[in-house]
């Protein structure tokens, strides 16, 4: 009790200091006093031979991180690999690139032609989901920031309840949907935007979302993991491919004994029991309902898209180019009094009204489109959830979820088959939930 | 949760010396933690009481020194004050920063033994082989949970459909296809224009481009306050001619990126603005200055000097080609165009020195002949515009070419040569990021061969163009804002149109003027002022739409009309200037005449309004100064030594004045 008293309080500090950390501008002196304001310089960008070398970095920790976690199975290595990218990647690039923001830049390079998409951007969002395809989520393992930083800090994690589990678990699904839909637009990057953590990373942001950030971390404590698990969309395309690994974890280098230990010792509710035998009846009445929701899907996503299309006006004011019409709009009807800060830059920059109108209704149209397809997604994700939980899957060991997997080694150190292999207890802590 | 599977180490067992090291260490880096969150949090308060962005104590101080402007000692205490908020709002941000790095080693060391005490603590895991054995029980509160969420996010999204039932860019949208259409058509719609926004200038002003006149702009002559245009009222916009063809596309051997873009359709808007209207007014940008109405933003300028003895001249350099253009002057740097029947260059030099900093030719036409023009016309007559980014510069052949500070050509336009009697000699004007030009040609309107066109100033791309009613003409048009719209009033014979400078679409028109137009607009006392010889001197509110020319003249006057040299208005009185050197001096409110005055000397130059003080360059470079004023009284003259035709510059206590051969700079250090 004491001790997560004490977590409280330093975590809890996290905002108050990157509030005191808020950096403000001072205006510049009102007298001349003979004193020479310094020649603005601006810092030339970053040499390209550091993009390589980010890249090679990745590429390197993923490579070392899929040894770790299927050749040498060490949770310590693995661990020291961990604190490498949180420094590396989180505290000494500020947390970007980053993979899992990238997504909005892959899609708007598809959306808006005009946008080459950087080097270092394609590699950082290709390269997890290659060694995904082939080893599994090794990049939450051990190369992402985000992740890595929650693994640090996750003292006593719990397993969260599976019912709770799987309906969390497809916030992740929809945050992707809505971030697609608003880089594809050219609206926000909201996964960067809403980062919980880069401020912490960069010791310096938005007292909102370093709280965000430190609430997450509070909660990491005690729930592994909080932000891969129930919020990144990354997650969700690492989920996709990780099951296709032809390398992937095993909990037990042989026969599994059944005691249950790997499950408990998994943070993430990553691993499935085997299956008990079932009634005849049971399994009709499991076929019956698996047919019912296999009709609903299509019609459960036709009308979440219509109640996303009718909803498109109030998303689209989410993009400041619709906004500013709207509000330019109001003004010249005389619908609203005064001006707004923006409204009145844009009547300075001697833009006729028209104009913006225009750019306003295209974007409107996008949305149209995309409002409609984000809300038949939020159908089919929650449809197919339903679907995946009506489906019967024979096991008779306990086995890691390869798509829910982090790949983060716990289970191994659990598991007492696994023990066997190595050498005696001394050289390694048990892990897992206390 | 799920139950623990493992055992801790009980209370009578023994704790090993690593998890007492550790627990200890963890208690210190917590206490350690807690102080350093406690400071920062302290130090965080105090920055944001102290509020270094207004400081309550040199806010009051400031009041205080407004009242009193020269005293010493108030500044001093507000310099003091100011460097000492500015050292306590650093001493903070370093203090912050220390702080958390403190922190941040602090709850590593915490989080470390934590982790060393929790494996201390570690005890052997206990197997549940019957565990996991109700997976169908968990999978059917799964798809409830499931169900339960997806119906949350079914009210969500009913509930964004409800708020979004007031679906305003149903109704925007319909104006912005309508607008789009007129575009597809080429004709350029009229805007109803932006309503009247906080700080915008009041009506009646001269605009400057595009921020124009803010509430810090200079004390330009305003008249009295003008009615808001009818909305909806307006004429039928012009025909829209399509853009003027791109003579040529340089020669074969010619490096220069060839630069002629292909025309975007007419009724595109002009885009942004490069300068604040700050720094417009504190700079020469044009023909006439900010506004183009031959005002100075400053009131102080030199009296005396003698260029022969080179006496208050503070440097004099050599201009290559010859032109009758006017300097402008944009920051350090001073540009002017000259020319010859065979070249075309632009000239950049250092305003306090006046070294030469660049010198650039503008590449002939492959197939370029003979050009003939008047002397008083020469092949560089019209006056370079500058926005603080590019210079642009026109010639005689209709040549258009747009340099960077650097002296990088950016553009070049052809517009093709113009059919222009004396050679065309309108200067360009700036709206926004759009240059504006007054293409008169032809020697009668039903030539149809005269435009108005507004340029991209970054590409070169025509923005719009119409079609003028006009034959040739030598005015050039100025930028006003008044009626709550900003105008381009254009002169020739015999209109004075007013064009929206976003679109080109004409806003009025009125019927005033006659002959060979050479005097450019003017505006003052809430009235265009437009004249001309063998016309009058007419004076037109600008808040009418169509043709104003029954409904919107104020009043004419036919006392001593100038054929060259463009009006001066102080708002209460007009200075005008005929070639032989006779100035008029009228009432702006009835255009009456005050008195008349003749220097018996030749005059191309327009006055400029410096304070009160009316500075008048005759032909052979003697610089006559008198007083703006109900009386004629003269407050001296200052001789250049050299013959001068062009309107000089004034900005920053400084003359810039272009003679025959030589570009002079009045003043001091």
């Amino acid at each position: 009790m004491r001790r997560a008293l004490f977590q409280l309080t330093v975590l809890l500090s996290a905002p108050v200091t990157a509030w005191a950390q808020e950096q403000e501008k001072q205006p510049p002196p009102e007298f001349s006093a003979g004193y020479q304001p310094p020649t603005i310089t601006i810092p030339g960008p970053r040499a390209e031979l550091f993009s390589y070398l980010d890249i090679a970095i990745l590429f390197g920790v993923l490579c070392l991180a899929s040894y770790l976690v299927l050749k040498k199975r060490s949770r310590s290595d693995l661990r020291v690999l961990v604190v490498f990218s949180l420094l590396y990647f989180g505290f000494y690039r500020y947390g970007c690139v980053c993979a899992v923001g990238s997504i909005q830049n892959v899609t708007f390079a598809i959306s808006n032609h005009n946008y080459a998409l950087p080097l270092v951007v394609g590699a950082f969002f290709l390269l997890p989901l290659l060694f995904a395809l082939f080893f599994g989520r090794v990049f939450c393992a051990a190369a992402c920031p985000l992740g890595a930083i929650q693994d640090v800090v996750a003292q006593r994690p719990r397993r969260v309840p599976l019912w709770l589990e799987h309906s969390l678990g497809l916030i992740p699904y929809l945050y992707l949907g809505a971030a697609i839909l608003f880089a594809a637009t050219g609206s926000a990057f909201l996964i960067c935007e809403y980062d919980p953590f880069i401020s912490l990373f960069r010791l310096g942001g938005k007292v909102e979302i370093v709280t965000f950030g430190a609430v997450l971390l509070l909660l990491g404590i005690v729930v592994g993991r909080p932000y891969c698990r129930f919020l990144c969309p990354y997650g969700v395309l690492l989920r996709w491919l990780a099951p296709f690994a032809r390398w992937r974890v095993t909990i037990t280098p042989a026969e599994c004994v059944q005691c249950h230990l790997c499950a408990d010792a998994c943070p993430f509710g990553a691993i499935n029991p085997p299956t008990p035998a079932e009634s005849r009846s049971r399994r009709s009445e499991e076929r019956k309902r698996l047919a019912v929701l296999i009709l609903l899907l299509p019609l459960l996503a036709l009308g979440t898209g219509w109640l996303g299309y009718r909803s498109s006006p109030l998303l689209a004011r989410m993009n400041p180019t619709v906004s500013l019409a709207e509000r330019v709009w109001l003004e010249e009807r005389g619908r609203v009094s005064g001006t707004t800060e923006t409204s009145a830059a844009f009547r300075n920059l001697g833009q006729p009204n028209e104009w913006l109108y225009q750019q306003a209704a295209g974007i409107r149209k996008q949305f149209d489109t995309g409002a409609w397809l984000l809300g038949a997604w939020v159908g089919l994700v929650i449809g197919w959830k339903l679907i995946a939980l009506s489906l019967r899957r024979q096991r008779t060991d306990y086995e890691a979820d390869p798509a829910a997997c982090l790949a983060c080694a716990r289970c191994y150190q659990s598991c007492p088959v696994e023990h066997l292999r190595l050498p005696p207890l001394a050289g390694e802590f048990y892990e897992g939930p206390a | 949760m799920s139950r623990d599977s493992q055992r801790e180490v009980g209370p009578g067992e023994p704790e090993s010396a690593w998890y007492q090291a550790a627990r200890r260490t963890a208690a210190v880096a917590a206490v350690f933690c807690i102080i350093v969150f406690v400071l920062l949090m302290a130090n965080g308060a105090a920055s944001r009481m102290a509020d270094p962005l207004h400081p309550a104590r040199i806010q009051a101080l400031l009041i205080e020194l407004n009242k009193n402007s020269t005293d010493e000692r108030l500044k001093q205490e507000i310099r003091r004050l100011d460097a000492q908020v500015r050292r306590d709002y650093f001493r903070s941000q370093a203090f912050a920063t220390q702080g958390l790095y403190l922190l941040l080693a602090g709850v590593a060391v915490y989080l470390l033994a934590l982790e060393i005490v929790k494996h201390s603590r570690k005890g052997l895991p206990i197997p549940r082989p019957d565990a996991g054995r109700d997976a169908w029980l968990a999978a059917a509160m799964s798809r409830r949970a499931v169900i339960a969420l997806g119906l949350v996010l079914g009210g969500v999204l009913a509930t964004l459909v409800v708020l979004s039932r007031h679906d305003t860019a149903a109704e925007y949208a319909k104006a912005a296809r309508k607008w789009g259409s007129g575009l597809a058509a080429g004709v350029p719609s009229l805007s109803t224009g932006p309503a009247p926004a906080p700080g915008q200038p009041p009506p009646g002003s001269v605009a400057l481009p595009p921020l124009a006149l803010g509430p810090t702009a200079p004390a330009t002559p305003s008249g009295g306050t003008l009615s808001p245009p009818e909305m909806g009222a307006a004429p039928a916009p012009p025909a829209a001619v399509p853009a003027l063809p791109a003579v040529g596309a340089g020669s074969a051997g010619n490096a220069v990126p060839e630069v002629n873009p292909d025309a975007v359709p007419p009724g595109t808007p002009v885009p942004i603005m490069v300068a604040h209207p700050k720094e417009w007014e504190q700079n020469w940008p044009g023909f006439r200055g900010p506004g183009g109405v031959g005002i100075a933003a400053t009131s102080d300028a030199p009296t005396r000097w003698d260029g022969a003895q080179g006496e208050g001249i503070l440097w004099q350099a050599s201009v290559p080609l010859p032109g009758w253009n006017s300097p402008v002057v944009w920051g350090d740097r001073v540009f002017l165009s000259g020319a010859d029947q065979h070249r075309r260059e632009v000239y950049c030099f250092d305003a306090h020195r006046g070294t030469l900093l660049w010198r650039k030719t503008v590449p002939s036409p492959p197939d370029m002949g003979e050009i003939n023009v008047a002397d008083d016309t020469g092949y560089a007559p019209s006056t370079m515009v500058a926005d603080g980014r590019r210079a642009c510069a026109m010639f005689v052949n209709g040549d258009v070419a747009c340099f960077d500070f650097a002296g990088k050509l950016l553009w070049l336009r052809r517009l093709g040569v113009p059919d222009n009697s004396y050679g065309h000699a309108s200067s360009l004007a700036m709206y926004g990021n759009g240059v504006i030009i007054q293409f008169d040609q032809g020697s009668s309107a039903e030539d149809g061969k005269s435009a108005l066109l507004a340029l991209d100033a970054a590409t070169g791309k025509t923005v719009w163009q119409v079609k003028r009613p006009v034959p040739n003409s030598w005015s050039t048009p100025i930028i006003i804002r008044a009626g709550n719209r900003e105008q381009i009033i254009t002169c020739a014979n015999p209109w004075v149109i007013a064009y929206d400078p976003r679109s080109g679409s004409e806003l009025w028109r009125a019927e005033c003027l006659g002959g060979e137009v050479a005097p450019s607009p003017t505006f003052g006392s809430g009235y265009v002022l437009a004249c001309n010889l063998g016309a009058s001197l007419t004076a037109i509110r600008p808040d009418g739409t169509g043709d104003v020319t029954r409904t919107a003249v104020a009043w004419s006057s036919s006392e001593n009309l100038p054929d060259i040299v463009s009006p001066l208005c102080n708002g209460e009185l007009i200075f005008l200037t005929t070639s032989e050197g006779m100035v008029t001096c009228l009432e702006a409110r009835m255009g009456k005449k005050v008195w008349e005055h003749s220097f018996e000397t030749p005059v191309r130059a327009s006055p400029t309004l410096v304070g009160n003080r009316v500075y008048l360059m005759d032909t052979k470079g003697t610089m006559h100064i008198f007083e703006a004023g109900r009386a004629f009284k003269e407050m001296g003259t200052a001789a250049l030594g050299e013959e001068a035709h062009a309107s000089p510059a004034f900005v920053h206590g400084r003359i810039y004045i272009r003679g025959r051969q030589h570009l002079y700079c009045v003043g001091s250090r």
